[in-house]
C-alpha cells in the first residue's frame, strides 16, 4: 500500500476482500495490533463528506431518507452480544474454524455476569447436586480459579460460586483475544439485514463509526432481548420482569471476606429469633442491605430486584436507572450506621440495569413447565439447566419458527416464562450460547440453515468442547 | 389339653402372623380395623364409620362364643411376645396376683371414646404391631418404642402384658360376660357380676374424666407448633382417635410424618405430626390418607388433598436471601405447586420479598423445602392453630 491509510479505509479493503474470500480474511486482531504511526495529536485533515442522510421533518413527521450503509464487515458467524451467551457462542464458534465477528455494545465483554454485577454463577447443579453445565462455562470458571479473588465457592454444591466481574471481564477479554475472533464493541445492533425472501443476511449496528452493517452467513442473537430476530419479524412473546441493579459495596469490615471464612454475618443475620412471623406485609424495617460476600476482599454484592417494567422501553429503564441509584446511596446511608461499617462505601453501582426478561422466541420448540417438570427428554438435547430437577434443553429452542439463518442463544431463546426464569440464567445462557455457536459454524461447514444441522455432529461437537448432554 | 392338639394351634397362628404381615403390605388399616377393640372404639369416638372394621366386628363375634379365642390363634403381638418370653427371664409371676387390667383399660377407652377421647386406644396391640413397621432405615426408631417397651416387659416378666394388660383381651373378656350373664344356667359363672363393682366403675370414671381432661388439655396446647397429615380431623379429637399404628409414617413417600415425640406433649406422645426437612408433602399423593384405620386422617381424594390445609407457609423478611438482598433469589416462588407464592417489590422499602397468598397455600412444605435460608429457613409452614378457620379455609377451597 503506498499511501498511508486511514484505519476506516483499511476497514473498507479488508471488508471489501471479505467479500470475495469470506473465511480466510485477515483477523480483526491483526487490527486491533495496528497502530498508526503517524497518528498525530491535534487537528485532522477533513475526511470526505457522503451524501447527506440526515433525518428531515416532513408535514411534521421524521423522516429518514433511504441510502447506502457502509458494509463494516462481511463474516460467517455474526454473534449480536457480548454477554454470557454471545461470547459462549463466538468462542465455541471460532474453534471449527469459521471466521466470526463478536458484537457487544457496551465497552467490555460478559453483559450482566459482567457490567450487571450479577456475580452469582446460579444454577450449576442439579437436583442430586451434580454438576449439570460444563463446556465452556466451565472453562471460564477454571480460568477464574487460576486468578487472585476470581471466583470462591467452587464445586461445593449447593452453595455456587460467585465470580469477581472485573476478573471476568480480563478472562473474557483474554480469551476472545487469544481466539481470532473479530470483535467490536461499543457498537450497538439495531437491525437486521434480510435478503428478498426474508432470510437473514446480517445486521446493522450503530456505533461512533455511524451506522455500518456486517453482512454475515449466520447471525446468532444474543442480544437478550431478540433486539435482531424482532426487527427480522421472527414472531416472540413480550414479557415484563423486574428490573434491579446490582451493586458492590467496599469496605465492609465485618468478616472475612477472602472466601476462608463462608460463615455469613450479616447486620441482620445476627438478629435471629425464629419466632412466627406475622400474616402479609412483612413489618421488618429494613435498616441497610450489606449482601453478600464477594471474591474480593472487604467487598460484598448487593443484588436487588426492583419492580416489574418493561425492559424495552426507554423512559421506563431511564427512569429505573436513576431511581435505582439514588436508593443506593440511601441505602448506604443506612449501612453505615451499622457498626463495623461505618466506613464502608459504595465501590460501584452496575454499569448496565439488570433487565431479566424482554422478548421469548417463538421458535420451533417452545420449553414448557410442564416438559421441564416431566424431565422430559429431547432428541435434539443441547445441554442442561441446573435446577431441582435439572432439565434438558432442545436445539428447537434456539431456531426460530419461521425465519432463516438466525438462532437464539440466551435469555430471549423459546420457553415459556415460567422457564425462561431459569434459561436467563447466566450458566444456562452459556450453554445455549455454546450450542448456538456450534450449530451456526456446522451450517457453514456443511452448507446449510441451520435448522437442518445434523443433531448428531452438533451434539458430538458439543460433547468434543466438553458439554455435558446427559 | 392333649399334646396333639399343640402342633395345629401353631401352625393356625402362624397361618395367622403370615396374613397379618400380608396385611400391612397390600392394606394396612385392615390389619388395625380386625382388633375389635378398635373395631369398637374407633367409631365412636370419630362418629364415623367404615366398611373396615367388619372384621374386628367379625372377631368380636367369636369373642362372643369364645374368649380369648383372638388372643390364642390370631394375635401376632401374642406371639410375638410369647415368643420373647421363653427367652427372658423365667421369674416368679409376681403379677399373677394383680387384676386383670386389660378389661378396665377396654372399659375406660369406651367411656372415653363417649366423650370423645378413647384414653387407652394407643394400647391397641394390633397397632403396636403395626408400629414396628414403621420403623425405617435411617429414620427414628420412635415408631417402635411401644413395642420395644412391651418386648422388654416379656423379657422381664413372660406373659403379664397379654394375661392382664392388654386392653384387646380385655374387650374379649367383657364381650363373653356378656354371653355369660345371659345364660342363666351356668350359676357359678359371675357374669356380668364378675366385671361390675368398684373396679368397674372406677374404671368407667376414670375414662370419661380422662377424656374430659385429655380433651381440655389438648384445646390448651394450642400454642405449640406441629403440623398434622392431610385429612386430619379437629385436632382435640386426632391424637385420641389416633391408635398410633404408623400406617401413615409408612405410607408416606416423602418420609414426612413422624411420630411425635415432645411437640405436642403428653396426650400427643407417639401420634404423626409432619416436619419438611428434605421433602414436602406433594401435591399427588394421598397416600396416608388412605392408610389410617380409624379415621383420624379422613380419607381424601386428590382434589380434596389440595385443598386440605395443612398448616400456613409464612415469610420471615428478616431471615430471606432476597429481603436482605443476598441473592436473587425465588426459590419458594419456583417451588409452590400451587402459585400461592409471588415476589412482591415494595416499592416504600425498595425491596422485593415473597408474599404468600392464604387462599392458595395449603401448607404443603414445599416452599420450606426449597428455601436456602440458612440455619434458618425464612418461609416455613406453621400451625393455623384455629381448626375453624383451617376448616373454612378448606371448605372454601373446594367451593
Amino acid at each position: 500500500m503506498a499511501r498511508d491509510l486511514s484505519r476506516r479505509e483499511l476497514m473498507h479493503s479488508i471488508a471489501a476482500g471479505g467479500l470475495v474470500v469470506a473465511g480466510t480474511m485477515t483477523p480483526l486482531s491483526s487490527l486491533l495490533a495496528y497502530q498508526d504511526p503517524k497518528a498525530v495529536r491535534g487537528a485532522q485533515a477533513p475526511t470526505a463528506a457522503g451524501a447527506r442522510t440526515s433525518a428531515t421533518v416532513v408535514d411534521g413527521k421524521v423522516i429518514q431518507p433511504r441510502r447506502e450503509l457502509e458494509i463494516l464487515r462481511k463474516t460467517g458467524v455474526l454473534v449480536v452480544g457480548g454477554g454470557p451467551a454471545g461470547t459462549a457462542a463466538a468462542l465455541s464458534a471460532k474453534r471449527l474454524g469459521v471466521d466470526v465477528t463478536l458484537v457487544e455494545r457496551y465497552g467490555y465483554l460478559g453483559g450482566l455476569a459482567t457490567g450487571g454485577l450479577v456475580l452469582a454463577i446460579f444454577p450449576l447443579y442439579g437436583g442430586n447436586n451434580k454438576p449439570v453445565i460444563l463446556g465452556i462455562g466451565e472453562e471460564f470458571m477454571k480460568r477464574l480459579d487460576k486468578l487472585k479473588f476470581g471466583i470462591v465457592e467452587r464445586n461445593i454444591a449447593p452453595d455456587y460460586p460467585t465470580i469477581d466481574a472485573e476478573a471476568f471481564k480480563y478472562v473474557l477479554a483474554d480469551m476472545v483475544l487469544a481466539s481470532q475472533v473479530n470483535a467490536y464493541l461499543d457498537c450497538w445492533g439495531v437491525d437486521a439485514i434480510i435478503d428478498a425472501k426474508g432470510s437473514v443476511r446480517g445486521a446493522v449496528f450503530e456505533s461512533k463509526s455511524g451506522r455500518q452493517a456486517i453482512l454475515a452467513d449466520v447471525v446468532v442473537d444474543a442480544s437478550g432481548d431478540g433486539d435482531i430476530y424482532a426487527a427480522a419479524g421472527a414472531a416472540f412473546e413480550k414479557v415484563k420482569d423486574n428490573i434491579g441493579l446490582d451493586s458492590r459495596i467496599g469496605n465492609i469490615d465485618i468478616e472475612d471476606l477472602t472466601g476462608q471464612n463462608r460463615e455469613h454475618v450479616t447486620g441482620n443475620r445476627d438478629k435471629i429469633q425464629g419466632g412466627r412471623p406475622t400474616r402479609g406485609t412483612p413489618v421488618v424495617a429494613f435498616e441497610g442491605h450489606v449482601g453478600s460476600p464477594t471474591p474480593a476482599p472487604h467487598t460484598n454484592w448487593i443484588n436487588m430486584k426492583g419492580p416489574v417494567a418493561d425492559g424495552l422501553d426507554v423512559a421506563e429503564v431511564s427512569m429505573l436507572e436513576l431511581k435505582h441509584r439514588r436508593a443506593l446511596w440511601n441505602n448506604l446511608e443506612k449501612v453505615r450506621s451499622k457498626p463495623g461499617a461505618e466506613q464502608a462505601y459504595l465501590l460501584e453501582t452496575a454499569p448496565q440495569i439488570g433487565v431479566r426478561l424482554t422478548r421469548l422466541l417463538a421458535g420451533v420448540k417452545k420449553l414448557t413447565l410442564q416438559q421441564v417438570k416431566a424431565g422430559t427428554k429431547f432428541k435434539d438435547v443441547i445441554g442442561y439447566s441446573g435446577g431441582s430437577p435439572e432439565f434438558q434443553i432442545p436445539y428447537g429452542c434456539l431456531i426460530p419458527a419461521k425465519l432463516e439463518n438466525l438462532l437464539a442463544a440466551g435469555r430471549c431463546i423459546s420457553a415459556e416464562m415460567q422457564v425462561a426464569e431459569t434459561t436467563r440464567l447466566i450458566p444456562v445462557c452459556w450453554v445455549t450460547g455454546q450450542a448456538a455457536g456450534i450449530a451456526a459454524a456446522l451450517s457453514i461447514k456443511d452448507r446449510c440453515k441451520p435448522r437442518d444441522v445434523d443433531i448428531d455432529k452438533l451434539q458430538s461437537e458439543l460433547r468434543q468442547q466438553g458439554a455435558f448432554l446427559g | 389339653m392333649t399334646i396333639w392338639k399343640r402342633p395345629p394351634r401353631l401352625y393356625v397362628r402362624l397361618a395367622f402372623l403370615a396374613a397379618a404381615i400380608l396385611l400391612l403390605w397390600s392394606s394396612p388399616k385392615l390389619l388395625v380395623q380386625s382388633s375389635m377393640f378398635v373395631a369398637i372404639c374407633s367409631p365412636i369416638a370419630s362418629r364415623s364409620i367404615s366398611a373396615g372394621i367388619g372384621i374386628g366386628l367379625a372377631f368380636a363375634g367369636i369373642a362372643l362364643l369364645r374368649s380369648r379365642w383372638f388372643c390364642r390363634y390370631a394375635c401376632p403381638m401374642g406371639l410375638l411376645l410369647e415368643g420373647v418370653s421363653r427367652i427372658g427371664l423365667k421369674r416368679a409371676a409376681w403379677w399373677s396376683r394383680l387384676p386383670q387390667l386389660g378389661r378396665y383399660a377396654a372399659l375406660a377407652t369406651i367411656t372415653g371414646a363417649l366423650v370423645g377421647y378413647p384414653v387407652l386406644l394407643w394400647m391397641d396391640p394390633l397397632s403396636i404391631f403395626s408400629g414396628i413397621f414403621a420403623i425405617r432405615i435411617a429414620a427414628d426408631l420412635i415408631s417402635g418404642i411401644l413395642a420395644g417397651a412391651l418386648i422388654l416387659l416379656s423379657l422381664a416378666s413372660g406373659t403379664v402384658w397379654c394375661s392382664h394388660l392388654c386392653p384387646l383381651g380385655g374387650t374379649q373378656e367383657l364381650i363373653s360376660s356378656v354371653r355369660l350373664h345371659f345364660q342363666i344356667r351356668d350359676k357359678t359363672s359371675p357374669g356380668l357380676q364378675g366385671i361390675a363393682g368398684r373396679r368397674a366403675f372406677i374404671a368407667l370414671a376414670t375414662g370419661a374424666g380422662l377424656g374430659y381432661w385429655a380433651q381440655r388439655a389438648r384445646a390448651m396446647q394450642s400454642k405449640s407448633e406441629f403440623l398434622r397429615p392431610p385429612g386430619a380431623v379437629a385436632e382435640r379429637d386426632f391424637a385420641g382417635i389416633c391408635v398410633r399404628c404408623g400406617n401413615c409414617v409408612r405410607a408416606c413417600p416423602s418420609k414426612i410424618i413422624h411420630p411425635d415425640i415432645g411437640s405436642v406433649g403428653l396426650t400427643g406422645l407417639l401420634a404423626p405430626v409432619v416436619r419438611y426437612e428434605k421433602k414436602y408433602c406433594r401435591e399427588d399423593c394421598i397416600a396416608c390418607t388412605r392408610a389410617c384405620p380409624t379415621g383420624a386422617l379422613q380419607p381424601l381424594s386428590m382434589d380434596q388433598k389440595r385443598a386440605y390445609v395443612i398448616g400456613e407457609a409464612l415469610l420471615d423478611a428478616s431471615l430471606c436471601l432476597l429481603a436482605l438482598e443476598e441473592k436473587d433469589c425465588d426459590a419458594c416462588k419456583r417451588a409452590c405447586p400451587y402459585e400461592a407464592v409471588q415476589i412482591h417489590w415494595d416499592e416504600a422499602q425498595y425491596v422485593a420479598y415473597p408474599i404468600i397468598d392464604s387462599h392458595k397455600c395449603n401448607g404443603c412444605g414445599a416452599c420450606e423445602v426449597a428455601c436456602p435460608a440458612d440455619p434458618i429457613k425464612a418461609i416455613r409452614v406453621w400451625r393455623i392453630t384455629n381448626d375453624e378457620l383451617r376448616i373454612t379455609n378448606y371448605k372454601n377451597r373446594r367451593d
